[in-house]
């Protein structure tokens, strides 16, 4: 990630000077995709991973592993949605003068926290632990269906009015930044996952314990 | 270049705090899960935080 953050700040030229079209009013600020894009990307995957668990807790004899592992990725996708909504608004600021524009993309980005916020509340609400755990599962598999719908066939398809640039040709040296950025944000999807999933498996059988004495 | 020297030297400070943390949250996590484990094997009722 500092190699991502050197290459972004050192190597990589303004995007106007890289052929863009001179699309952006900021082109300097435009170095801030290496970080938005791989956030964005990482919420599809934490969500698709959470799905993935939720799937397993439906169909593989109800494990609480895999709830507690459906709910960190959610938990995770809420926060690389803020970042990604954070990064975009700071580039909106700069480029379109309001860090908040009602943008198709901002508006599906906007609904797509709302389902993530949905999650918590729905599991907040519900006391038996096996109950919960099962409503969740199925609306995570519900959520996962909305991430990419919301985050790229709702903008890319259906809203053709969009204040985000289109069909922008960056620089060769972006490309490789951002692969190499991706790269870095799903390990520390990886790592940050990791770390919640053994702090709750520890609970867990902490709990289990105290109810066996 | 210069003119970016400053921005890459907080965004690199940003970036050590935030691994700094996240390796110290996964350290306390290993301590925890190592007493959750000894607690669990010798039949104790309390576990530090």
């Amino acid at each position: 990630m500092a190699l991502v953050l050197g290459a972004t700040f050192l190597w990589l030229p303004a995007a106007d000077a890289a052929g863009a079209g001179g699309v952006f009013s900021a082109p300097e600020l435009a170095r801030i995709i290496v970080l938005h894009l791989p956030n964005s990307m990482v919420v599809v995957i934490a969500a698709f991973t959470s799905g993935w668990y939720a799937f397993c807790y439906l169909t593989r004899g109800r494990n609480p592993s895999d709830d507690i592992r459906s709910k960190t990725a959610v938990s995770l996708a809420a926060v690389f949605c803020i970042l990604a909504t954070v990064t975009g608004a700071i580039f909106a600021k700069a480029e379109w003068g309001a860090y908040w524009n009602w943008d198709p993309k901002q508006s599906c980005i906007f609904l797509l926290l709302l389902i993530y916020a949905a999650y918590f509340v729905l599991r907040g609400g519900i006391e038996d632990v096996e109950k919960r755990a099962a409503v969740c599962a199925v609306y995570v598999l519900f959520a996962v269906l909305m991430t990419p719908l919301l985050g790229y066939v709702v903008p890319k398809y259906m809203a053709t009015q969009s204040l985000h640039p289109q069909n922008t040709h960056f620089d060769p040296a972006y490309g490789r930044t951002i692969m190499a950025a991706i790269a870095g944000f799903i390990g520390l999807f990886a790592w940050l996952q990791n770390i919640a999933v053994r702090a709750d498996l520890a609970r867990l059988a902490w709990e289990e314990h105290r109810c066996k004495q | 270049m210069q003119a970016m020297m400053p921005l890459l030297i907080v965004a690199l400070v940003v970036w050590l705090g935030v691994f700094s943390f996240i390796w110290s949250v996964d350290r306390k996590v290993s301590a925890l899960e190592r007493e959750v484990k000894e607690a669990i094997g010798e039949g104790k009722e309390t576990v530090s935080q």
